[in-house]
């Protein structure tokens, strides 16, 4: 018999998996001894002829590898050649072989999908003992794998479980992953990452809607000046007196007049998400020279076009109504960071 | 007069409310900077966490969930949330005209009750109330169901497109354009939903209810003056001393309406009305009015329930310690009750035939309900005069079988033998543990055996066939002295023979389990009906007490010493045919049937007693627990509005 031929080595695998031993079942061990109660391949179908017999030239050669890597316990490796052996012949025996490697691994999500690759693509070479043997086998290690359900509310992000990407929104199928504590992340470039640490408790499903939130380059600006200077950023009048309000990261210029006073005006440099402030003391424009009366005067005509700027320029937003019950307030839409509630309690 | 109110009835509740709220100020005032937002206002007209203890609110954009969260606990002292609740629901300013879905989902337990879904936009600069109350008469509204994720999910009973809106499904599209300006004080009673503002305390306002005819084809009743209106349910809605109440609002597509040119006529909703309408049913019990006072203000939509749950009235009063609550209300000819540590249970005895007329369906029921209050159950229909009922009890405390009598249809006599006494395991199907008896009444569980009364005294080991005769029922002509009420400890068996209701031929009897020859231990009684055990330590009665049913009835205890019963001692006397009779472990309590009282005096002492309740519609069987006093109003003999009471100890 092959390495993990069919019957034999199914029902060894679901027989340790039903036991929650996990004891690793040797796929040599499957080859020699049909278990006690087994179907003999030959009662479904004529005897096959084992791999080695059958795979030629690089292929068997993989085959072979994949053989020494199993028996030395390298089931990582032994999947890479098991199925550069299977690319290259495309014998469904070997997908087999791939899936008792994931089991080894503890990769009961990856698995299952070989597994059912395996059902798909061994057409008429699958009897339908095999069959059955497969369909058992996924039965079994259901237990040990949850459906995760991720929706996104953005399209082409990367979902990423535990750091492998898995996937990118949106995902056509639930994703399958294994019993335990995995980390449900998604990726997307302009958009702040979504990272969750979720605990699978297995034949469960778990929906995770996604929210991803834009990347918003921004700091807080406070410019502190004496009430009735005006202050202006970026050649706009944002208001008069003590002015703080959320700007743009990066550089921008910052103009601070008063009545009777010389104008200040600085680079300012914003970083995401830090605060700055800026002290502003304006100097008398006394002993400066009458030269500059002029200015003064321009200055009073200025205050009051941007008194009315400041109004309009109003750094706060819409009025918002809230309500009493959490979170107080929903979008209608996923523009924005909405966050939703999985599942029932 | 329906031509007047067809406009009226086309539009929809929340259109009704816009006209009703200026919503044109809406349109044209919108003060500049403003986000737009339709808020949700969720309100109920039941009683948290009896009616509803879950509700789950979820908002969905183009097919993809935007909000979905469950609030538990409701009306406990950790709620996660307070009704009237609201939710803003803030406009997409990228894509205004998308319709947002709005759904409220309210469960009791497991069992989702009442679904409300509207469909609607969001406007862009005005914020807008949505109303979606959990209405009573919308309960039975939503299916359970699965998520796609297999979680626990309701679906609606109306047609896709449609929800409930006051107990009939309506279109589910509502145009913000007809929504009102929202504003807390209209929705809180005039608070701001934190525990200030006003709310309509019903049970007090419907203390004294007035049961109106409706008009079941126009669907309107006559009032006069100002008043309020409330639906009398069994069960659901807010319960006082005087039954349960839904109130409906004033003025409201939800509730009633003035029907225009009809001064003091006003419009129910259609679904009280018609052949299956609620009335018909027997859902709703009576529809009743109270007059609007000082303190009873005009129940609106913006005066919310006043309860533990809700989130308007600086103090949201609970039923006060001293008066009793209706735990259930329109019982048929209730008859006995026992409780566990969970629900009370109690026996219908149905409608009675008479002795001349024509054979009876049987009608009586045992039926179970949460101690708190909530929906009652049928646990066993069809019963024909079901009279006691005694439980066994699980180790947890609660019942594991329930035993009863039901006497027959037939006059309870003798030689009218089609009374049985029953069995049932918890959740399981009655059966008959004994048949042909003759009007059996009295039950008591001990030791492994079933004692009951049926003209005789009569015991039955559970799950064996060899029924002993503790007292032989009377030979033909001889007196007829009536057991009914039985009582057992570890060693006796005592019971009440009633006698002939006809003068002071009753008397109480005794009997060694072991030895079962009946022992005369008073006599001389008139009309002994109730029955109590004091029992000791070792599970032996102690001392015995016993109702004397009449005009001038007393109270008498017998005390049990060394196997022997002591002489009688008079506890209370010159009562009002004093029945039902409990004890706890300081204090015995009586219900008084003629003067519709429920009392109480402290074990070994005597007097007059002071009653715990009043103004109580025919008292008789009464049991108490560890915190509560539980009694049966039989009601009117010729009507079901038989209740079930709690109160309380004090």
């Amino acid at each position: 018999m092959t390495l993990a031929r069919r019957a034999g080595a199914g029902r060894l695998l679901a027989a340790s998996l039903c036991a929650c031993a996990l004891a690793v079942p040797s796929v040599a061990a499957a080859q020699a001894a049909k278990p006690a109660g087994a179907k003999p391949a030959a009662a479904a179908a004529p005897a096959q002829p084992s791999l080695s017999a059958t795979l030629t030239g690089m292929a068997r050669a993989e085959y072979e590898a994949a053989k020494l890597l199993y028996q030395d316990g390298d089931f990582a490796n032994s999947i890479v050649k098991y199925q550069h052996a299977y690319d290259l012949s495309k014998d469904p025996r070997l997908l087999w072989n791939v899936a008792v490697c994931e089991k080894n691994l503890r990769h009961y999500s990856q698995m299952l999908k070989v597994v059912e690759r395996y059902q798909k693509e061994g057409g008429a070479f699958l009897t339908e003992q095999d069959r059955q043997d497969a369909a058992e086998l996924e039965k079994t290690v259901q237990s040990l794998v949850s459906t995760v359900r991720v929706v996104v509310s953005e399209p082409g992000a990367d979902v990423l479980v535990d750091d492998a990407k898995v996937g990118i929104s949106p995902l056509e199928a639930p994703l399958l992953v294994d019993v335990g504590t995995h980390t449900i992340a998604v990726k997307k470039p302009g958009f702040k990452d979504f990272v969750r640490s979720e605990r699978l408790v297995g034949a469960s499903a778990v929906a995770i809607a996604v929210m991803l939130e834009r990347e918003i380059h921004q700091g807080q600006l406070v410019v502190e000046v004496a009430p009735k200077e005006m202050v202006f950023l970026d050649g706009k009048a944002v208001g008069q007196g003590h002015w703080e309000g959320m700007v743009p990261s990066g550089g921008h210029t910052l103009r601070v007049t008063g009545p009777g006073m010389l104008a200040y005006q600085s680079e300012v440099v914003i970083q995401d998400n830090a605060s700055r402030r800026v002290p502003v003391t304006l100097q008398s424009e006394r002993g400066i020279g009458t030269t500059l009366l002029w200015a003064g005067a321009g200055t009073a005509v200025l205050l009051g076009a941007v008194i009315g700027g400041a109004f309009l320029f109003k750094p706060a937003g819409p009025s918002v109504t809230d309500g009493t019950i959490g979170p107080k307030t929903v979008q209608s839409s996923f523009h924005f960071g909405v966050t939703i509630i999985k599942g029932a309690m | 007069m329906r031509a007047l109110l067809s406009p009226l009835r086309r539009r929809s509740p929340w259109g009704a409310l816009a006209l009703g709220a200026s919503a044109l100020s809406v349109a044209s005032c919108a003060p500049p900077g403003i986000k737009g937002e339709v808020m949700m206002v969720v309100v109920t007209d039941m009683s948290l966490p009896k009616d509803i203890d879950k509700v789950r609110i979820e908002v969905v954009a183009q097919g993809a969930p935007l909000y979905k969260q469950d609030f538990i606990k409701l009306g406990g002292p950790d709620a996660e949330i307070k009704l009237p609740g609201t939710l803003a629901v803030l406009v997409d300013d990228q894509a205004p005209s998308t319709p947002v879905t709005l759904r409220v989902v309210a469960w009791q337990g497991a069992v989702p009750r009442v679904l409300q879904e509207i469909v609607t936009t969001v406007p862009l600069t005005e914020q807008v109330a949505l109303r979606m109350p959990v209405q009573w008469l919308c309960d039975g509204s939503a299916l359970p169901s699965l998520d796609e994720d297999g979680l626990p999910d309701a679906t609606s009973t109306c047609a896709a497109g449609e929800t409930c809106i006051a107990g009939t499904c309506t279109a589910n599209t509502v145009s913000s354009a007809t929504l009102p300006a929202f504003s807390a004080k209209n929705v809180f009673g005039g608070g701001t939903g934190d525990g200030d503002g006003s709310c309509f305390d019903t049970a007090p306002c419907f203390a004294s209810p007035t049961t109106v005819v409706v008009d079941t084809t126009a669907c309107t009743i006559s009032t006069n003056g100002a008043v309020n209106v409330a639906l009398a349910v069994a069960s659901d809605g807010i319960c006082g001393s005087n039954g349960c109440f839904v109130p409906l609002d004033a003025n409201s597509a939800f509730g009633w309406q003035p029907v225009s040119g009809q001064t003091g006529t006003l419009q129910l909703p259609q679904a009280l009305c018609g052949p299956t309408g609620k009335i018909a049913s027997g859902d709703v019990l009576a529809v009743v009015t109270s007059p609007v006072t000082t303190s009873c203000a005009l129940k609106g939509e913006s005066l919310p329930t006043c309860g533990p749950w809700s989130s308007a009235g600086a103090s949201t009063p609970a039923q006060p310690a001293t008066t009793p609550i209706a735990l259930v209300t329109g019982q048929n000819h209730p008859a006995s009750l026992a409780v566990d540590v969970t629900n009370v249970y109690w026996t219908n005895s149905g409608t009675a035939a008479s002795s001349t007329g024509p054979a009876v369906t049987p009608t009586g029921a045992l039926r179970g309900i949460p101690i708190p209050g909530g929906k009652a159950v049928d646990l066993a229909t069809a019963q024909a005069g079901a009279r006691d009922v005694t439980l066994a009890l699980g180790p947890g405390g609660n019942a594991s079988s329930f035993y009863w009598t039901t006497a027959g249809i037939n006059p309870p006599q003798a030689t009218n033998a089609d009374g049985q006494v029953w069995s049932m395991a918890a959740g399981g199907k009655a059966v008959a543990l004994a048949s042909n008896q003759a009007g059996p009444q009295g039950i008591a569980l001990h030791g492994g055996n079933v004692f009951w009364t049926a003209f005789g005294v009569y015991e039955l080991p559970l799950g064996g066939t060899l029924q002993t005769t503790l007292d032989p029922a009377p030979a033909a002509g001889a007196a007829e002295y009536y057991p009914t009420r039985i009582a057992v400890d570890d060693t006796f068996a005592f019971w009440t023979n009633e006698g002939t209701l006809a003068g002071m031929n009753g008397s109480l009897s005794m009997a060694l389990l072991a030895d079962p020859t009946p022992i005369a231990i008073a006599t001389g009684a008139s009309n002994p009906r109730g029955i109590a055990l004091d029992l000791g330590t070792t599970g032996n009665a102690v001392a015995l007490y016993y109702t004397n049913f009449e005009a001038q009835g007393s109270v008498v205890m017998i005390p049990i010493v060394g196997g022997a019963a002591g002489a009688a001692v008079t506890v209370a006397k010159g009562l009002g045919y004093p029945d039902g009779i409990t004890l706890d472990a300081s204090t015995v309590y009586w219900t008084n049937r003629g003067d519709g009282t429920v009392n109480s005096l402290p074990k070994g002492s005597s007097g007059t007693p002071a009653p715990l309740a009043s103004g109580q519609n025919n008292p008789g069987a009464i049991v108490v627990d560890g915190t509560n006093i539980y009694w049966i109003n039989e009601g009117d003999p010729n009507l079901a509005d038989g209740a079930l009471m709690r109160l309380v100890k004090p």
